[in-house]
């Protein structure tokens, strides 16, 4: 059992691993210069709503966690409730108690830990290993062909999950794994794409018609591969994954796809991508932050609704980002030495 | 046969390819045909698309963590990032070869 402050700092070393490879991403908008327009009211809502479940109500960690369906989407939004909590005040023992809290969550959600210090994002338990490991383990061998394809699906989902959910991507997808199979049958790797169409937030014709996407991937073993907290996988190897791939099964809407179906939903997912960006790219800044704003209340919407209120971004805020402007000190990129400072302030 | 070096950068995603040089200078600027080496200013989603028949990406800017360098990864696809200079510098370069291992883009002769 790791003391508070071990869960604390090695919290706080995750930031820094995955942080410390530089933040350029600004589409639509840069998030940091817009985050003082909704951000403080995010964490508001969200440290209720955990109090409200946790402390009235009784609910332990696993219930709670129970209302999410993948651990990085909640550990994701710890950095954000932070920053909440210290544009507001709260003192130190605050910030710490909600963090563990969250920290908490998402532990109930994993087998392993929460950080993945050792590379490995252990989602499913044996159960659900072998289930998995049962459906690759005797199939065919995949030809490279096949390799190629599957890979690119992952590839093109993961640019249609930033399309529709911008950097709150997480909201949609985990990378599991690498698990070792039994008897050097390889390692396996699970891409999960749970809110593939979230009407809450988009048009129906402007997305997918599928809900939900699983990839299983089975490596060769011995392929080096590292999962972090925040869900970013790394090849450590030097040659190409798709030369390492044995077997796959992608599974659209809980329905094995064959290749056929897998290369039409990889020309669907780019159909989405060009309209979706395109549309996005037509908003003006404040609709891109107000856009960004209803995602990240999407993003906690489990919690709220639990509590039995509207999870919906409340009129308030949407008026807090139409008055707005950029923040200036937030503008510029940040260099890899304030990243790391940065990581290091937080809690 | 690769001649000089015409643009370094960090490798992302390992690999060398041969391949027709495309640069998309903005999103939504045009297609990628198959084996092309894609080149581009920055990690708009949009790129995303293109990548589906590249043979390699050249980013100009960005960490190995940025998103299109992510989605590169992902599609097993040879890449570097922080390849300063890449879209004027390979604006009308027929074809290249992307040395990803060693994060250069070499001219053919």
């Amino acid at each position: 059992m790791r003391s508070a402050e071990e869960r604390l700092e090695l919290y706080r070393q995750s930031l820094v691993r995955a942080w410390g490879h530089t933040d350029y991403n600004d589409w639509p908008v840069k998030l940091n210069a817009s985050f003082h327009l909704f951000l403080t009211e995010f964490g508001d809502e969200l440290v209720d709503d955990l109090r409200c479940l946790t402390d009235e109500r009784g609910w332990s960690s696993a219930e709670v966690a129970a209302l999410f369906r993948n651990p990085a989407r909640v550990y994701r939004m710890i950095d954000s409730t932070v920053y909440s909590m210290r544009r507001r005040g709260r003192t130190l023992a605050e910030q710490r108690d909600v963090v563990l809290a969250l920290l908490d969550l998402v532990s109930a959600m994993k087998h392993g830990s929460e950080f993945n210090e050792d590379g490995r994002n252990i989602v499913y338990g044996d159960e659900a290993l072998e289930a998995a490991s049962r459906l690759l383990v005797h199939g065919p061998l995949c030809s490279r062909n096949d390799s190629v394809l599957v890979h690119r699906l992952c590839g093109i989902a993961w640019a249609y999950t930033e399309s529709i959910f911008f950097r709150a991507h997480d909201v949609t997808k985990e990378i599991h794994g690498p698990y070792l199979l039994v008897d050097g049958a390889g390692v396996l790797v699970v891409k999960e794409y749970l809110n593939m169409r979230p009407v809450e937030l988009w048009p129906r014709r402007r997305l997918l018609e599928h809900a939900e996407v699983r990839v299983l991937l089975r490596y060769r073993e011995g392929t080096e591969m590292e999962i972090d907290a925040l869900n970013h996988l790394y090849h450590r190897g030097g040659e190409s994954m798709v030369d390492q791939l044995l077997g796959y099964l992608v599974e659209i809407d809980g329905r094995p796809a064959e290749p056929p179906e897998i290369v039409e939903l990889i020309a669907a997912m780019g159909e989405v991508i060009g309209g979706q960006t395109a549309f996005v790219d037509g908003l003006s800044w404040h609709e891109k932050v107000e856009k960004y704003a209803e995602i990240f209340w999407f993003r906690k919407a489990p919690l709220r609704s639990a509590v039995g209120l509207d999870w919906q971004l409340g009129p308030e805020v949407r008026e807090q980002i139409r008055r707005g402007q950029p923040n200036p000190k937030r503008v510029p990129r940040l260099s890899r030495e304030e990243v790391h400072r940065l990581a290091r302030l937080t809690i | 046969m690769t001649g000089e070096v015409l643009v370094s950068g960090l490798s992302v995603s390992p690999g060398v390819v041969y391949g027709r040089v495309r640069v998309l200078d903005t999103p939504h600027s045009g297609t990628v045909s198959a084996g092309e080496i894609l080149v581009v200013p920055n990690s708009h989603p949009s790129y995303a698309v293109g990548l589906c028949n590249a043979a390699g990406l050249v980013c100009e800017v960005g960490g190995t963590l940025s998103h299109i360098c992510i989605v590169a990864l992902e599609m097993g696809v040879p890449c570097i990032t922080q390849a300063a200079g890449a879209v004027e510098l390979l604006r009308g370069v027929e074809e290249a070869c992307l040395d990803a291992d060693r994060g250069v883009v070499r001219a053919v002769r």
